[in-house]
């Protein structure tokens, strides 16, 4: 057996372990988002529209503008991977920064939403559409922020030529995380923006 | 080692795509129809928009059937844990 043939079977198993162990999380973590929107959901079919007033108030133009930034985020990572692929390794690591640029300017719309919201009086305890507001796109804001640590210490280890040759599957791997990220908030936005 | 081990497409073709249908929902809510259509219309352009990042982002278009399995299986489980839950919470006053 060649040392050629041996190096691409240690790869191939990695690759393997690395997607599977994703995967396997992100299946753990559709419950975790699966079971706090399914009781907002319930909750809010059994208040009979009394929740509407208070919905009404979120502003759907900053959503609106977020979920842009969130889903050309997904794009610019996903081009990281495509990158990666044909070993475009500058190209790579732009797109790795672009995607935590537009992760990190989610987040600052999201904390400039919040103030907005708690300066006119609409905190966490100011109702049970606002607890849950609150409680779900602040999970949310959490994992972007856990996304956007991920794809920065990528982006450093492929500023510094550290993520070749042999770790760069882990930019698939933080994509597909990221997408997920993408994904819940593509159901977050009707549920909390649109449905008045 | 750069092997492909599965093809590219079109990302900002689907990029675009994801962009029409968000304004296609946010617009939605001024047309004049019922809210139990409308919010059921842009729940239904939702899913669609989160089948085209799962299938193309997230490749499940290429992967075995297992990784499409470990991706579907807890969404169906979801859904019956939504459902089932709805005669107890919605109904039951």
């Amino acid at each position: 057996m060649s040392v050629a043939a041996t190096a691409s079977e240690y790869q191939a198993t990695h690759t393997i372990r690395g997607k599977m162990g994703m995967w396997w999380f992100l299946a753990s973590e559709i419950m975790v988002f699966g079971g706090f929107l399914a009781i907002y959901i319930l909750y809010r079919m059994a208040s009979g529209g009394a929740w509407a007033a208070h919905a009404e108030h979120v502003s759907a133009t900053i959503g609106t503008f977020n979920t842009v930034l969130l889903l050309t985020s997904s794009l610019t990572m996903v081009k990281a991977f495509e990158y990666i692929d044909a070993d475009d390794r500058e190209k790579a690591r732009n797109f790795l920064l672009f995607t935590v640029l537009l992760g990190v300017a989610f987040l600052g719309v999201k904390g400039f939403e919040y103030s907005k919201e708690i300066a006119a009086g609409y905190t966490p305890l100011s109702g049970i559409f606002w607890s849950f507001y609150y409680a779900l796109t602040g999970l949310h804001g959490l994992h972007v922020l856990a996304g956007v640590i991920l794809n920065f210490s990528l982006f450093m280890m492929a500023a510094r030529g550290t993520l070749w040759p042999k770790t760069q599957g882990r930019v698939e791997y933080a994509g597909l995380y990221w997408h997920f990220v993408d994904l819940i908030w593509i159901f977050l936005f009707p549920l909390l923006y649109l449905s008045y | 080692m750069a092997e492909s081990q599965h093809a590219h497409p079109n990302y900002v073709l689907i990029w675009a795509w994801l962009l029409v249908l968000l304004f296609v929902s946010v617009f939605a809510v001024y047309l004049p129809f019922s809210q139990t259509l409308t919010v059921t219309f842009i729940f239904i352009v939702a899913a669609v928009k989160a089948w085209m990042v799962a299938v193309y982002f997230m490749h499940l278009k290429f992967e075995e059937s297992l990784v499409r399995y470990i991706a579907v299986i807890p969404v169906v489980l979801f859904l019956i844990m939504l459902v089932s839950l709805i005669p107890d919470i919605v109904y039951n006053k």
